[in-house]
C-alpha cells in the first residue's frame, strides 16, 4: 500500500488553502455583526446581554419568546438586531416579579443590562416580642407533690438580640476613635478615655469624598466603586473609580454618561441598602414600604415589592438576610 | 559539534544566534497575542478567529493523513514480508541491533532480546549487541553477561559492550553508549568476520523495544527497495503497547500523542527525521562516524548529520511497521507525571537540532536553496507550532476580553469570540474522536474474563478528554522550556533516562 500521494495531498492542501481564504474573512465579519438585510444589502447588527441570577426565566424581545435562560448559563446574549432602534425586553417567571427595560441597540455593540428579579411572595419569619412558655408549678402535698402546667408569657430573647441588632446601626465608614483626656487630682495623673464615632473614607475614596461633600451626607455606603448616600429624602449614587470604565448603566445611547444616578421620589426614602450582592440596584425604604429598586435608569425602573406596609424599619445583613421591624414585631425573610 | 560552546568566533556567534530564534519566534507570537489584546484587541481578536479556523483545517489535514496511515500500518501487518522479499535477493543482508540501557530491569533487556531471537529472519544475520554502561554499575553488566551467555546460540552473533564512564567530550546519553557499542561492534565483529558494511542495516533501539516478528523481512524489504538506501534512514511507527494496559490515562494519551504525530509524518515522508528505535544502513553510518556524543537527542540529530555530509541528498523513509514500546509508568499518580514531563521535555529538547540545521545550512552551499528552504520553514514552523498552538488555542484566545477594556468588551466581536473559537475548537476536537478510535484498534485487545475489562476499554474512550490538558502541559510548556534553555544557552548535559518499571505478567 501506498503513502498518501503527493498529488491527493496537494489537491487537499488548495481546497482547504481556499476555505482559510475565504472562511476568515467571512468568519470576521460574522462575528462583528454583519449580516445579510432583505435587499441583501450588509448590515452591521448589535445585540443585547441580560445577565442574570435567576434560573428558567423567559426572555422576550417585543414580546416575541426568544430563549428559557436555563439552569447553569442564566445569562441571554441576543444577536443579530438591527441597530439604531430600541427593543423591549422582558424577562418573566412563575412567582416572581416580572423585570421589564427597553434598550437602545447601536450597530456593533452588545447593549447590557441586569435582570432583577424577586420573588412575588416572600416567605417571613416572624419574631415577636414575647413567647408564650408552658411552666409547671409544684405543689407539695402531705402525701405527694402534683403540678400545674400554666402558660406564661415571656420576654421572646431573639427579639431581644434583634432589638439590640437595630440599635446598633452602625454606618458603613463609621470608625471608633478613643481620646484620652489627662487631669491631675490631688497630685496624681489621671487619664480618662473617651470613645467617639467619626466617618472616616479610604485614601482612595477620598477625590470622590470631597467633590461630593461625603462628609455632610447620610448613610453613606459604597460596593463595587459605586458610592451612594441619602440626601434630602433622595437616593444619589457615583462612580468612585474614574479609572476604571464607568458601569453601563451611568450611560445612554449617543448620550454622554451621567456622573450622578438618583432615586427621587415623591415620598421621602427612609433607609436604604445595596442590593444583596449586587452594585447596580438597592433595598428602599419609604413610608409606603420596603422595595428593591434599580439604579439603572434607561427606560423605566425597575420597583420590586418586598413588604408593602407603612411605618417598617429594616437591616440588610451580609448574607443576604432582610430583617423588617414593622413596631410590633420583626419579619425575617431572604430569598 | 553540539552547541555554539563547541565553536569559536564568527561561527560561534552565528551559531549562538540560531540558538536563539525558536525562542524569539514562540516567545514573539505569545508577547505579540498579549500586547495586541492590550492594545488592540480587535486586531488581536481577528487574528485569533483566523487562527481558530487554521487550526481547525491544519486538524483536519491532519487527520486524514493519520488515518490513511492507520490502514497502511494495519495493511503492513498483514502482509507476509516473506512473500515480498522472495521477490528479492535479500541473503546477504545483515540485521545489527544494537539495545543500550542503563538500570533497566532485565526482564525489559531479556524481553528485547527476546523479540530479536523470535523475529523471522534468518539468526545467522543477526548481530545483537548489548550495550551497557559502566556507569550503571555492576548489576547492568551481569545481565548483559548473562543474557549474552544465554542467547549465544540464538544469534549469529551476540555481544555485549561496556560504555566506559567519564569518556572526555562525551555526555551521559544514549549516544555515546551507542556510538561506542557501534565501533565495538564493527571490530569485533564486522571487520573481523569481513562483512560488507553496504550489507548491514543497524537498528538502534531503546531498551524496551518489543518487534513484531516479521519486523526484520519488513525492513529488509524497504531496504532493498529504497532508490538509495545508503542515504535513506528507516523509521518505524512507535506504539507504546507493552505496558498500556497498565499505564495511567493521562499516560496513555501522551503516548498516544506521540505515536499519532510519527503516524502523520509516515505521510509526510519529506518531513520526516529519525525518532526513537530507527534503522540506518551500517555504511551511512559509518561515513560519518556514527551518532553524535556530545548531545541529547542522538536519535533525531543523526538525520541531520547525515543530511548535511550527503549535501541534502539524504531522506528518511517510513515503513509503516510498528515497533512496541514502553509507555511511562510510575508507582503513583504524581511521580508518573513528573515521569511523562521529563520525558517529553527530552523529546522536546530536540530543538537543539535547529541552530545545528541552520549552521550547516549556511555554511553547505551544495544542499540546493530549494531544500534548505523547506526543511528551515518545516522545522521553524514545527517547533513554534508545538510550543504555541495549544497555548493559542486554551488560554491566549480569551485575552481580547480580559485585556482588551471596556470598550472592546461591549463590542459584537469581543461577544462573538468565545463563541466562535469555542464552536471551532469542538469541530476539531471531533477528530479525537477518530484519534480515539485509531487508539483503540492499536491497542492490544484484554481477554473476555479480565475483571477490570469494561472499566479499562470505559477509560481508554474517555482519556481522550485530557488532551486538552496533556497538549499544554506535555506538549506547549516542556516545548517553551527547551526552546527558552536553549536561547539561554544552558545546554543539558546529561540524558534523562526514563524510568521503566517491571512489566506485569498479564495484560
Amino acid at each position: 500500500m501506498r503513502p498518501l500521494s503527493h498529488n491527493v495531498r496537494r489537491r487537499v492542501l488548495w481546497v482547504l488553502f481556499a476555505i482559510f481564504i475565504l472562511g476568515t474573512p467571512l468568519l470576521i465579519g460574522y462575528s462583528k455583526g454583519y449580516r445579510l438585510n432583505d435587499a441583501l444589502g450588509l448590515i452591521q447588527t448589535g445585540g443585547v446581554y441580560l445577565h442574570s441570577d435567576i434560573s428558567n426565566t423567559l426572555v422576550f424581545l417585543d414580546d416575541e419568546f426568544v430563549e428559557n435562560n436555563g439552569a447553569f448559563l442564566r445569562n441571554t446574549l441576543i444577536q443579530d438586531l438591527l441597530p439604531n432602534r430600541y427593543y423591549n425586553l422582558r424577562a418573566q417567571r412563575d412567582g416572581y416579579q416580572s423585570w421589564v427595560k427597553v434598550l437602545y441597540v447601536e450597530p456593533n455593540l452588545v447593549t447590557e443590562a441586569r435582570v432583577m428579579m424577586l420573588p412575588s411572595e416572600f416567605d417571613w419569619i416572624e419574631v415577636p416580642a414575647t413567647t408564650t412558655l408552658a411552666v409547671t408549678e409544684e405543689i407539695e402535698g402531705a402525701t405527694s407533690t402534683t403540678g400545674t402546667t400554666s402558660p406564661e408569657v415571656v420576654p421572646n430573647p431573639e427579639y431581644v438580640d434583634l432589638e439590640e441588632y437595630f440599635a446598633e446601626d452602625k454606618d458603613q465608614f463609621a470608625v471608633e476613635v478613643a481620646t484620652s483626656a489627662y487631669a491631675f487630682i490631688r497630685g496624681k495623673r489621671v487619664a480618662t478615655t473617651t470613645t467617639v464615632i467619626e466617618i472616616q473614607f479610604p485614601e482612595w475614596l477620598k477625590d470622590v469624598a470631597s467633590t461630593t461633600n461625603l462628609k455632610d451626607k447620610e448613610m453613606v455606603r459604597e460596593r463595587e466603586g459605586i458610592v451612594t448616600w441619602l440626601e434630602n429624602g433622595d437616593v444619589f449614587a457615583v462612580w468612585a473609580r474614574p479609572e476604571d470604565p464607568i458601569p453601563y448603566f451611568f450611560c445612554e445611547a449617543d448620550l454622554p454618561c451621567k456622573e450622578q444616578l438618583s432615586i427621587n421620589w415623591w415620598e421621602d426614602i427612609l433607609r436604604y441598602e445595596f442590593y444583596p450582592n449586587r452594585n447596580d440596584a438597592v433595598l428602599v425604604l419609604s413610608e409606603r414600604g420596603l422595595y428593591a429598586v434599580e439604579l439603572d435608569n434607561r427606560s423605566q425602573r425597575n420597583i420590586q415589592v418586598i413588604l408593602e406596609e407603612p411605618n417598617l424599619d429594616f437591616r440588610l445583613q451580609g448574607d443576604g438576610t432582610v430583617i423588617v421591624f414593622d413596631t410590633e414585631s420583626y419579619r425575617i425573610t431572604s430569598w | 559539534m553540539a552547541h555554539a560552546r563547541d565553536l569559536s568566533g564568527k561561527d560561534k556567534v552565528l551559531y549562538r544566534m540560531f540558538e536563539f530564534v525558536p525562542a524569539i519566534i514562540s516567545w514573539g507570537t505569545i508577547i505579540t497575542i498579549v500586547l495586541l489584546s492590550i492594545y488592540n484587541p480587535t486586531l488581536a481578536a481577528y487574528l485569533i478567529i483566523a487562527f481558530d479556523l487554521y487550526w481547525l483545517l491544519k486538524t483536519f489535514y491532519l487527520s486524514m493523513h493519520q488515518r490513511h496511515n492507520w490502514r497502511r500500518l494495519r495493511h503492513n501487518m498483514q502482509v507476509d514480508w516473506h512473500e515480498m522479499t522472495d521477490h528479492l535477493k535479500y541473503e546477504h543482508i545483515y540485521h545489527f541491533v544494537i539495545l543500550p540501557y542503563y538500570k533497566e530491569p532485565e526482564q525489559i533487556v531479556e524481553a528485547a532480546v527476546q523479540s530479536i531471537r523470535d523475529a523471522d529472519y534468518d539468526k545467522e544475520r543477526l548481530i545483537v549487541t548489548l550495550a551497557a554502561e559502566e556507569r550503571a554499575g555492576e548489576e547492568a553488566i551481569d545481565i548483559a553477561k548473562k543474557l549474552t551467555e544465554k542467547y549465544k546460540d540464538d544469534f549469529g552473533h551476540i555481544i555485549y559492550t561496556v560504555h566506559p564512564k567519564d569518556l572526555p567530550g562525551e555526555i551521559k546519553g544514549k549516544g555515546p553508549n551507542i556510538t561506542y557499542a557501534a565501533e565495538q561492534t564493527k571490530r569485533q565483529v564486522v571487520n573481523k568476520q569481513h562483512l560488507p558494511y553496504e550489507d548491514i542495516i543497524v537498528s538502534a533501539f531503546d531498551i524496551d523495544t518489543v518487534i513484531l516478528p516479521q519486523y526484520f523481512l519488513c525492513l529488509t524489504w524497504y531496504f532493498l527497495t529504497a532508490e538509495h538506501p545508503h542515504k535513506t534512514s528507516f523509521q518505524p511507527v512507535p506504539l507504546y503497547n507493552n505496558n498500556i494496559w497498565d499505564a495511567p490515562a493521562i499516560s496513555r494519551v501522551a503516548a498516544f500523542s506521540s505515536t499519532f504525530w510519527q503516524m502523520i509524518q509516515q505521510e509526510r515522508a519529506e518531513k520526516l527525521t529519525t525518532f526513537s528505535s530507527h534503522a540506518i544502513s551500517f555504511k551511512a553510518l559509518n561515513e560519518i562516524g556514527f551518532w553524535q556524543k556530545n548531545m541529547i537527542s542522538d536519535d533525531s540529530r543523526i538525520f541531520w548529520n547525515l543530511f548535511l555530509a550527503n549535501d541534502g541528498d539524504y531522506k528518511t523513509m517510513p515503513i509503516s511497521y510498528p515497533v512496541s514500546m514502553d509507555a511511562t509508568t510510575a508507582p503513583g499518580i504524581w511521580q508518573t507525571l513528573k515521569n511523562i514531563y521529563q520525558q517529553q521535555f527530552r523529546w522536546l529538547w530536540g530543538v537543539e537540532n535547529v541552530p545545528y540545521m541552520l549552521f550547516g545550512f549556511v555554511k553547505n552551499k551544495a544542499i540546493p536553496l530549494k531544500k534548505r528552504i523547506y526543511h528551515t520553514m518545516v522545522q521553524l514552523e514545527g517547533w513554534w507550532s508545538l510550543a504555541t498552538h495549544p497555548l493559542i488555542i486554551l488560554l491566549l484566545g480569551w485575552l481580547p476580553l480580559v485585556l482588551g477594556g471596556e470598550a472592546f468588551r461591549d463590542t459584537v466581536l469581543s461577544y462573538n469570540l468565545p463563541y466562535v473559537t469555542r464552536n471551532l475548537m469542538v469541530a476539531a476536537m471531533l477528530g479525537l474522536v477518530l484519534a480515539g478510535a485509531i487508539a483503540f484498534s492499536l491497542m492490544p485487545r484484554l481477554p473476555d474474563d479480565h475483571p477490570k475489562r469494561r472499566k479499562k476499554y470505559f477509560a481508554a474512550g474517555a482519556q481522550w478528554l485530557l488532551v486538552p490538558f496533556t497538549i499544554v502541559v506535555f506538549g506547549a510548556i516542556p516545548g517553551l522550556m527547551a526552546q527558552t534553555k536553549l536561547a539561554a544557552g544552558k545546554y543539558l548535559g546529561e540524558f534523562w533516562v526514563t524510568p521503566k518499571e517491571k512489566r506485569k505478567e498479564t495484560k
